[in-house]
């Protein structure tokens, strides 16, 4: 029986039998492919290479797709050290930061980046188990990496939830700019935020909260919690910042609550005419 | 007739004696915070080298009704205790005052100063309020009257931190040296903040719903966050626009099971490259990636568009009606 591959010889050739390679497609499933993507490798081949290949290249060449075929972990050295690499750094950083008093820690001028998590799959063909057998080094530095993010998101976390709680205005705005570094779908991250936007002393500081809530345009929640809090809302830059903010999310259950305010005539007449214009955009 | 001039000159020094004649009260030896709740109009906050937070205050034309003999003012803190029309109350209040190393909150106890001047108070007026340096400073706006005009805050040679918001009044601040959080929600009001230095360790806000005028020391390190919803931005400073910002920026990212490049687009927008990114809406956890990669975007987007000399600490400028105008001193 002839492998696809000495039917691609034969073709190259032009000695290729059309009725025994249909046949053979028949009997194996998925060699079409093999073939048609041997086709594709060879028309890639860069322009004035001769077809005439010497047999040790030939040999080099099947090697080479018998090496494609074969599972393996996709993921090169180099590319779990450059993600050592950046994870090392940041770890480090963090732990250097640390041993500083705690103001160093947290400027907000130069955040501390967290390498991408949770959204990164690192694709593997083989499964855990058979990449542990395989490269146990490399799995546990990868077990390692992931605890130690883990970690450290675990205590930015807290940090911020706690800078959130400062008596000082400007410290708690520099929480603020500071949860920008922190993973946005976060439950507890942004129910803090929200408790800000409704209940701090600071308009400032409620400014900046609405402003990073905002990133969870995604979250029917976030919307929802937004019109609720526009309800309640006595403070004009507040009304007029959330009237914004809701008019640019197109948000159709916001319009009862605009009605409500273009109706209002305890409300500032730049707000109503707000909110009118925010109805008419949303309408639109 | 010389006589006549002498003696109109001592009736008249006479008549500016009274006039700026004040009646104070003293609160010695304060550190803490100071809490300032009133209305804007005629009071004056004075930062001084001393050790005392003092309470000043002129007689206005009002008296005091046959009816309230023997009773006293209620201000919104409570029963005037100073004989100005002020309440004042020191308490000692637990707060966070910074976090440590492991991200656990210290509170310590310091002491709050509270005062509350009386509105629509006519028995005084030209209230001025010293606080000592390097006390740190809270204002706000009581309930704003809306029979007078608008009135004018005047903060004058402060140092320390302070946080002040008001609803219907103009702001004037000079010689300020700290930093600041301010916020004027009134529409038509008007905002001036001179500096004679902007503290780098702690960031400043200020939010306007007017015209904003702000004048820094020519040679003021700061990271500038300027923003005009419905007006312009002027300065005399070489502002520097921040290159490399997060839109050149992009990401590797797998998205079910797809790799996909994500680059962050203009207004918290994401755009996908090259890869496929479906989104069922349905699902939550697909919903958490699409979140997550707007958390990327969020995470890369400077929070600042500006630096002012070398750069320095966070500053930003906020106005949703009127112009800002950014100015060397």
């Amino acid at each position: 029986m002839k492998k696809v591959e000495e039917f691609f010889a034969d073709y190259l050739e032009g000695k290729l039998n059309e009725k025994e390679l249909t046949a053979y497609f028949f009997e194996n499933p998925g060699a079409q492919e093999e073939f048609e993507e041997l086709k594709q490798l060879f028309a890639e081949l860069p322009e004035g290479q001769s077809p005439e290949v010497s047999d040790a290249a030939d040999q080099r060449f099947y090697d080479f797709l018998e090496e494609q075929k074969t599972p393996r972990f996709r993921v090169t050295f180099p590319e779990i050290m450059r993600y050592a690499a950046l994870l090392l750094a940041v770890g480090g950083a963090y732990y250097f930061g640390s041993r500083k008093p705690h103001k160093e820690i947290v400027t907000v001028e130069r955040p501390v980046y967290i390498t991408v998590r949770d959204t990164i799959t690192i694709k593997e063909e083989a499964t855990p188990a058979d990449a542990m057998q395989k490269q146990p080094v490399v799995m546990k530095e990868l077990a390692d990496i992931k605890k130690e993010v883990s970690q450290i998101n675990e205590v930015q976390h807290k940090m911020v939830l706690a800078m959130l709680r400062q008596e000082s205005a400007a410290s708690r705005l520099e929480a603020i700019n500071y949860s920008y570094n922190l993973d946005v779908a976060d439950r507890t991250l942004m129910e803090a935020l929200f408790g800000v936007l409704e209940r701090d002393p600071s308009v400032n500081v409620r400014l900046a909260a609405l402003e990073a809530v905002g990133r969870f345009e995604l979250n029917p929640l976030m919307r929802e919690n937004l019109i609720l809090n526009l309800v309640e809302q006595q403070d004009p830059s507040l009304q007029m910042a959330l009237i914004t903010k809701l008019t640019e999310l197109r948000e159709l259950r916001a319009l009862p609550v605009f009605a409500e305010i273009m109706n209002d005539p305890e409300v500032p007449e730049n707000i109503r005419t707000r909110a009118e214009l925010g109805m008419q955009i949303i309408n639109m | 007739m010389k006589k006549l001039i002498v003696v109109s000159w001592a009736l008249m020094a006479t008549h500016f004696s009274v006039a700026q004649e004040k009646k104070q009260f003293e609160v010695k030896n304060f550190a803490g915070l100071v809490n300032i709740t009133g209305p804007v109009s005629n009071l004056v906050i004075e930062g001084y080298a001393g050790t005392s937070v003092v309470i000043m205050a002129e007689e206005g034309e009002g008296k005091i009704p046959e009816k309230a003999t023997g009773l006293k003012m209620v201000t919104s803190g409570g029963l005037d205790n100073t004989g100005l029309s002020v309440t004042v109350e020191e308490r000692k209040s637990k707060v966070v005052t910074s976090i440590d190393e492991k991200g656990k909150e210290v509170e310590e106890e310091i002491q709050v100063l509270h005062i509350n001047i009386a509105n629509s108070n006519k028995l005084f007026k030209n209230y001025v309020i010293k606080v000592p340096h390097g006390v740190n400073t809270r204002f706000r706006q009581g309930t704003p009257d809306i029979w007078q005009n608008k009135g004018a805050l005047k903060v004058q040679s402060f140092e320390g931190e302070l946080d002040v918001s008001c609803r219907d009044c103009n702001l004037d601040i000079s010689g300020f040296s700290g930093n600041i959080v301010a916020s004027n929600s009134s529409y038509d009001g008007t905002t001036r903040i001179e500096f004679s230095k902007l503290a780098q360790d702690k960031i400043s806000s200020i939010h306007t719903s007017g015209e904003v005028e702000i004048i820094l020391p020519a040679s003021t390190s700061a990271n500038l966050n300027l923003k005009s919803q419905r007006g312009n931005i002027y300065t005399d400073f070489d502002l520097k626009k921040v290159v490399g910002d997060a839109n050149s920026e992009s990401l590797e990212m797998t998205v079910e099971g797809r790799p996909a490049t994500v680059r962050t687009g203009e207004r918290g927008t994401f755009v996908v490259e090259s890869g496929s990114m479906t989104i069922n809406r349905k699902l939550q956890a697909e919903r958490l990636a699409v979140a997550s990669v707007a958390a990327v975007n969020g995470r890369n987007s400077k929070r600042f568009d500006f630096t002012l000399n070398e750069g320095g600490v966070f500053m930003s400028i906020t106005s949703t009606g009127g112009d800002i105008y950014l100015k060397k001193k």
